[in-house]
């Protein structure tokens, strides 16, 4: 087995967690909640319980996010419980600011979930509805949006306002209020905030005004508005996910070139993040006050006689050179000198040619696949071309074979663009929020990647099963199939975890049956249960073939204390002891012996990380002063 | 753990009539494989025999000297190092002749690698780069020779450079062959005959050069590393099984880090800081725990019961639909292959007959994986049937799901719109696009041999790893040249062959895609956007504003800041080079930067005991023309805002009077001054406090 040994390394970054990571230094993101006053009570209560959803998954899997929470079309507008967040915000007519753009905290969720307790009775009361009509202006309320993201004190990388409602137009087409609140939606694209609505009711209809004023805001030709099923974006919005705009928030830019003089810019992004686990970190005792942990390099360089320090430096990780050697001489490469050789190709993406999708083996994996789609910002005309590859190899069952280097400093690697196809709009399961239509990319193994292994000793005749087996299996199969549903499949350890942070911090108790869990043998043993029978006839127990050693892992075995060379009633004189010394034995005696020797005979004890070596040497050194 | 080292030997042709490209293509090739062996940091053996050189020295000459003749052996097998490349090197030009046996050399191989059998090898294999040209050969041993090799299962690959491929036509397998370029005497059909052969009679491998390198890397392993589990279905089915790794996403360049010289101390250490401040807290005084949004909590055993460990092996969930799982969401950097537990015959027919009702049944299996008891996060994965091979039992292929947290949902607009739309000509120019660089077809139709074994320019299992293969030529090039760091580099930088080798399609279809390309770019107007450009121009100078002019400036500029001992010639020449960029956005921040000093140079001169008053009087007069000149009021008056500060601080009053006062270096005003303006100044004349009035200013 391969284990990473620090001593020789070398680090291969190009994976795009980093570049995640990295994107996190641009900035944070923002999620606005705004719930329209319409809401009827039940709706009203649902929406607020989505954002406790939010707010909860938010502060588990993204601490430092920010949330703002805004109520629309009220008649009153109540301050906030932190009434200075006011001072440099306008609040417009008709709109409550409940929360500022703001890290969650304990304190902040708890005072949300106080709310809600009561919001029935409060709400009507203390904010109530717009008059006459529950119409407050549209555009004010996107005004009031944008300037808490602008004002919120933080540099903002992803910014987006999420309004749930049931109201199909928020003013009647005629008037004025409409014009002035669809032009907003170009304010929205010029500030690169993103808008999404989140309709309270099943059968939503965006035509009145939501179609338009949505793809205004996103800057895209109204006919390729997707109409999103309203229900799937309220489940995923109560694990705090909503769909992303595809502008905003992609792994990177780069141009395809398909021939000399021939480019198209596009850019790609990932299907999943990397996995995200709370943060880990030590805290005072006394003070609950956060202690960061640094880990560093420190050279010293020692004074040969008197062992005192004389130099010291701390080196980045970055740092020190790798080395090669040549006989006696050491070669010297430096890290810099090892990015040079990443950086002499500039990133992008090459077309070397075409292939049958047939030609894709089935069971060929390399990393995690991404998915590239056109982007006519760099340069226009980049969309035609590419949907008219895009479509002609989908009608043709063909995939491009590319080089490509995703950024600068990474490694080239060869793809295979597959074309895939948006989900048609009347599938309603979590497929189809996959991805929409574009190639996919699928990283190509290396040879070097791929292992040859010879399975000369694992083939037998005899391994071949009879027909009744196979039956048996079907009919297994077919007893335990299931759905697959990704949306219930998570990490049991994490939401443990999370479900016990929960407790600790906010006396949140979750359900024990919402946590993910191994499934319970005992269940699959019961619906199986009249084919069980069959299956002893079936199959031979199964005999474990004779191992040719004890495996190590045995603790009993493996760790048994070595057979000491001299025995201990031996060492108790000194005698014997002085005859191991003049003779140079000592390394005879195990480490242990040496220990007694030192203890028995010279009443010294030395530190339990001293070697045999050191102690030998201790010995000896002991000896002559005697 | 099973090692799996081999002890390779490597026979090469250096006749004097072997053909001089193919003694550089096959000193080459040895290059590449010992340069891969020393960068992976394998434990192979190697050594080398020469055929057709003027001194004649190995074993088998040595115990008898009518054998073997012309035959040069290296020393004895070998770890791959720098040093036995560059060895290689100057032992491959021996003094070379027309004579020469390939035979013989197959047989000092044979004898190195009995030799070598000491270092137990888990593989021996021959190498044989030979030009089997017009030359006589005695092919008197070739029986014997052959049956030593398949006896004693020695693997023999055999490249050559007139080899190609052709599809045989019974078996429809690829099939090396020798081309027929020209009139061939009757001695090199013979010798080509007798290398043919070698494919039946002793399983050797033909290939040409450019199949030759993957033939040698691509070794196939007979004990891999296992991980033994067992797949339970309820709790009464479980077989035994063993995951093998079957690829893998990893780096294979092993280099050795180092920290610090020879006779340096590196230590790697822990530091604690609390928002900035180091502290050494005792261990006793910390807590774990974990952020919850802006908030810590203390999280440890003594606060929550933590669950136990979960059993180790594989735990099934249920059986899925094959087509339900989206490979869009594979993950991890691994594939592995679930086999049945060696020589277990129950598990295996299990195994198979589970297999087998999976494809028929169209699924494949979920389940959680738990690798051990240590390493206990359970991982969601699916297991993917595959049928026995005739070299193969019936596996499962085991994929690593990420999980639905993780998950990004996005919302790409469609791609069908009307903007979108092609007209049948732009259609059609992408189509001739996709037939004219097609990797598979293009030599299809036609029989003509070929280079590559598989009628694929660019096969899927043959892929090179493009970096490692960068990072070893560079590392070769150093070894070989062993001239200064920055020389090398820029050398390298230079001939980027070896780089842009990869970035280029595939000869054959290079030309034909060249003509495609060309079409298909007069029927779609692309266009560079401005505005893009420019926003990414502003984003680029928002980001790295100061450290990028200050670099230019340092490049060009002869002295590169204000110095104390003549401030106003430094200024002045720095502002000429200021006042020479064109770009005013680089103007401005330039002349900011140098600004930056002069003020600094001023407020140093300020601090002498002894003030030079002449000197302030320019320096300070020149920096406030030039803030004028660049339009730089409110720096100016800030500045002069400190000035009157400092001067009242260190009681500068002869400084204030003769100098700020007198020659009027206060304030900037733009334009005509307006009566607040003149207020403004009048209040910044008004002498500051100072501790002891001198009696013979107060008149002003």
């Amino acid at each position: 087995m391969s284990t990473w040994d620090p001593e020789r390394d070398v680090e291969l970054t190009d994976s795009e967690d980093e570049i995640a990571m990295k994107r996190d230094f641009h900035g944070r993101e923002a999620i606005l909640f705004v719930v329209d006053a319409n809401l009827e009570t039940e709706r009203f209560m649902d929406a607020l319980r989505l954002i406790r959803g939010a707010f909860i998954s938010g502060m588990l899997v993204n601490g430092k996010d920010l949330m703002g929470l805004v109520f629309a079309n009220t008649k009153h507008s109540p301050p906030p419980q932190e009434v200075q967040c006011l001072e440099n915000i306008t609040v417009s007519a008709n709109c409550a600011i409940f929360l500022p753009l703001r890290q969650l905290t304990k304190a902040i969720v708890e005072h949300f979930m106080d709310f809600m307790q009561n919001a029935e009775e409060l709400f009507p009361k203390e904010y109530g509805l717009a008059e006459p009509d529950g119409r407050g202006s549209f555009a004010q309320m996107i005004r009031l949006c944008i300037e808490m993201l602008e004002k919120c004190g933080k540099k903002l990388n992803n910014a987006k306002i999420v309004y749930i409602t049931d109201v199909e137009e928020p003013h009647p087409p005629s008037s004025p209020e409409f014009q002035t609140a669809l032009q907003k939606a170009s304010d929205l694209e010029g500030k690169e905030f993103e808008f999404q609505v989140i309709p309270m009711i099943d059968d939503f209809d965006y035509e009145p005004f939501y179609k338009e004023f949505i793809t205004l805001s996103r800057a895209i030709e109204i006919d390729a508005f997707r109409v999103p099923d309203a229900q799937l974006q309220r489940e995923i919005l109560e694990d705090r996910k909503l769909r992303q705009d595809f502008l905003r928030r992609c792994l990177g830019h780069f141009t395809l070139s398909l021939g000399p003089n021939l480019d198209i810019s596009v850019q790609y992004y990932n299907y999943f993040q990397r996995r995200a686990y709370p943060q880990k970190v030590h805290i005072m005792r006394r003070d609950n006050s956060v202690v960061r942990k640094r880990r560093q390099i420190m050279v010293r360089q020692q004074d040969g006689q008197t062992q005192e320090i004389t130099h010291e430096y701390q080196i980045k990780m970055t740092g020190g050179w790798y080395e090669c050697k040549i006989g006696e001489e050491k070669l010297r490469v430096t890290t810099e000198q090892l990015n040079r050789v990443r950086n002499l190709h500039p990133p992008g993406m090459m077309l070397l040619g075409f292939k049958h999708r047939s030609t894709l083996p089935t069971n060929s994996y390399s990393k995690p696949c991404s998915f590239m789609y056109p982007d006519d910002q760099k340069i226009i005309g980049s969309k035609r071309l590419f949907r008219a590859l895009w479509q002609r190899c989908l009608e043709r069952a063909k995939i491009a074979v590319c080089l490509f280097m995703c950024k600068r400093k990474s490694v080239p690697r060869y793809v295979a663009l597959v074309p895939v196809e948006a989900a048609q709009p009347d599938d309603k399961n979590y497929r189809s929020l996959l991805s929409g239509d574009g190639f996919k990319i699928v990283y190509l193994p290396e040879a070097k990647h791929i292992r040859h292994i010879d399975m000369c000793d694992w083939n037998s005749t005899a391994n071949t099963a009879t027909d009744e087996g196979v039956d048996f299996f079907q009919k297994v199969i077919r007893k335990l199939s299931v759905d697959y549903q990704p949306n219930l499949i998570n990490d049991p350890n994490l939401e443990v975890l999370q479900s016990n942070l929960l407790a600790l911090a906010l006396d949140f108790k979750t359900e024990d049956d919402g946590l993910s869990q191994l499934p319970d043998p005992a269940m699959q043993n019961k619906r199986i249960e009249k084919l069980l029978p069959t299956y002893e006839t079936l199959f031979m127990p199964e005999v474990e073939p004779a191992k040719k050693r004890a495996a190590k892992s045995n603790a009993d075995e493996a760790s048994a204390p070595k057979v000491a060379k001299i025995e201990q009633e031996q060492l108790c004189s000194y005698d014997f002891v002085e005859l191991l010394i003049k003779d140079k034995r000592l390394n005879a005696c195990t480490a242990q012996q040496l220990r007694y020797i030192l203890d028995e005979h010279f009443g010294v004890k030395l530190p339990k990380t001293a070697t045999k070596a050191v102690l030998i040497e201790r010995i000896n050194a002991l000896s002559v002063d005697c | 753990m099973a090692s799996n080292k081999e002890c390779l030997i490597i026979v090469l042709d250096v006749r004097n009539c072997a053909a001089e490209e193919f003694k550089l293509k096959s000193v080459k090739c040895v290059a590449e494989i010992i340069k891969d062996k020393i960068v992976s940091d394998k434990k192979d053996y190697v050594s080398f025999v020469l055929v057709g050189c003027e001194e004649s020295n190995n074993e088998l000459y040595e115990a008898d000297n009518s054998v073997c003749q012309n035959v040069l052996q290296y020393e004895n097998t070998q770890l791959c190092t720098w040093q036995l490349l560059l060895r290689f090197f100057k032992f491959v030009n021996a003094t070379a002749c027309d004579e020469g046996e390939w035979l013989d050399g197959l047989d000092v191989a044979i004898a190195m690698l009995h030799s070598a059998q000491p270092l137990k090898c888990a593989r021996q294999r021959i190498l044989l780069l030979y030009d089997f040209n017009f030359m006589t050969q005695r092919h008197d041993d070739y029986d014997k020779i052959c049956s030593k090799i398949l006896h004693e299962n020695i693997e023999l690959i055999v490249g050559s450079h007139n080899i190609a491929y052709i599809d045989n036509a019974e078996t429809n397998q690829p099939q090396a062959i020798f081309q027929f370029t020209r009139k061939s005497n009757i001695h090199e059909l013979e010798n080509q005959k007798h290398a043919l052969q070698l494919v039946s009679n002793c399983n050797a491998v033909l290939c040409s050069f450019k199949e030759t390198l993957a033939s040698v890397f691509k070794v196939s392993n007979r004990r891999p590393w296992v991980w033994n589990a067992k797949l339970h279905i309820g709790s009464q089915i479980s077989i035994s099984l063993q995951g093998i790794i079957a690829m893998k996403n990893e780096s294979h360049i092993k280099l050795k880090k180092v920290w610090g010289e020879d006779d340096e101390l590196v230590e790697r250490e822990e530091r604690f800081v609390i928002k900035g401040t180091e502290v050494t807290p005792l261990p006793e005084d910390l807590i774990d725990g974990y952020m919850l949004g802006g908030t810590p909590v203390p999280y440890d055993e003594t606060l929550v019961e933590l669950p136990p460990a979960h059993a180790p092996g594989l735990h099934f969930v249920g059986f899925v639909k094959h087509s339900s799982i989206p490979d869009a969401y594979f993950c991890g950097d691994s594939l592995y292959m679930l086999v049945h537990q060696k020589g277990n015959t129950s598990s295996a027919q299990k195994l198979d007959a589970l297999v087998r009702a999976l494809i028929a049944q169209k699924c494949v299996i979920l389940c959680w994986k738990i690798f051990s008891v240590k390493f206990n996060t359970p991982r969601i994965v699916v297991l993917i049937p595959q049928e026995s091979k005739d070299d193969s039992p019936a596996t499962l292929y085991m994929q690593e799901l990420s999980y639905h947290a993780q998950h990004q949902f996005w919302d790409f607009p469609s791609l069908r719109t009307e903007k979108t739309e092609c007209n049948k000509d732009q259609l059609k120019a992408v189509d001739n696009l996709i037939d004219s660089m097609d990797l598979e077809c293009t030599l299809k139709d036609t029989q003509q041999p070929r280079q590559r074994r598989k009628n694929d320019l660019l096969p899927f299992d043959g892929l090179p790893s493009i970096f490692e293969q960068n990072v070893m030529d560079v590392l070769e090039y150093k070894v070989i040249s062993k001239k200064k760091d920055e020389e090398l580099f820029d050398e390298m930088l230079k001939q980027k062959n070896f780089v842009d080798v990869f970035w280029r399609v595939p000869e054959p279809i290079e030309e034909k895609s060249k003509q495609a390309a060309a079409a298909l770019k007069k029927l779609f107007p692309l266009e560079h956007s401005y505005a893009w450009l420019e926003k990414l121009k502003a984003k680029e100078q928002e980001q790295n504003p100061a450290p990028a002019i200050k670099q230019e400036s340092e490049d060009t500029i002869t002295i590169n800041s204000v110095g104390l001992m003549t401030p106003v010639q430094d200024y002045k020449q720095l502002l000429q080079k200021v006042r020479s960029e064109l770009n005013t956005t680089k103007r401005d921040a330039q002349f900011q930067s140098l600004a930056a000093q002069m003020r600094v140079v001023i407020n140093t001169l300020l601090e002498r005991n002894k003030l030079d008053l002449n000197q302030l009087n320019e320096v300070i007069k020149l920096y406030r023309d030039s803030c004028l000149e660049f339009n730089s009021f409110a720096e100016y008056n800030q500045f002069a805002n400190q000035l009157k500060t400092k001067a009242s601080e260190r009681n500068l009053q002869e400084f204030w009077h003769s100098i700020v006062v007198e020659k009027q270096l206060g304030p900037l005003v733009l334009g005509e001054p307006t009566l607040e303006d003149e207020l403004r100044l009048k209040a910044f004349y008004t002498k500051p406090e100072f501790e002891a009035d001198d009696a013979g200013f107060q008149g002003i």
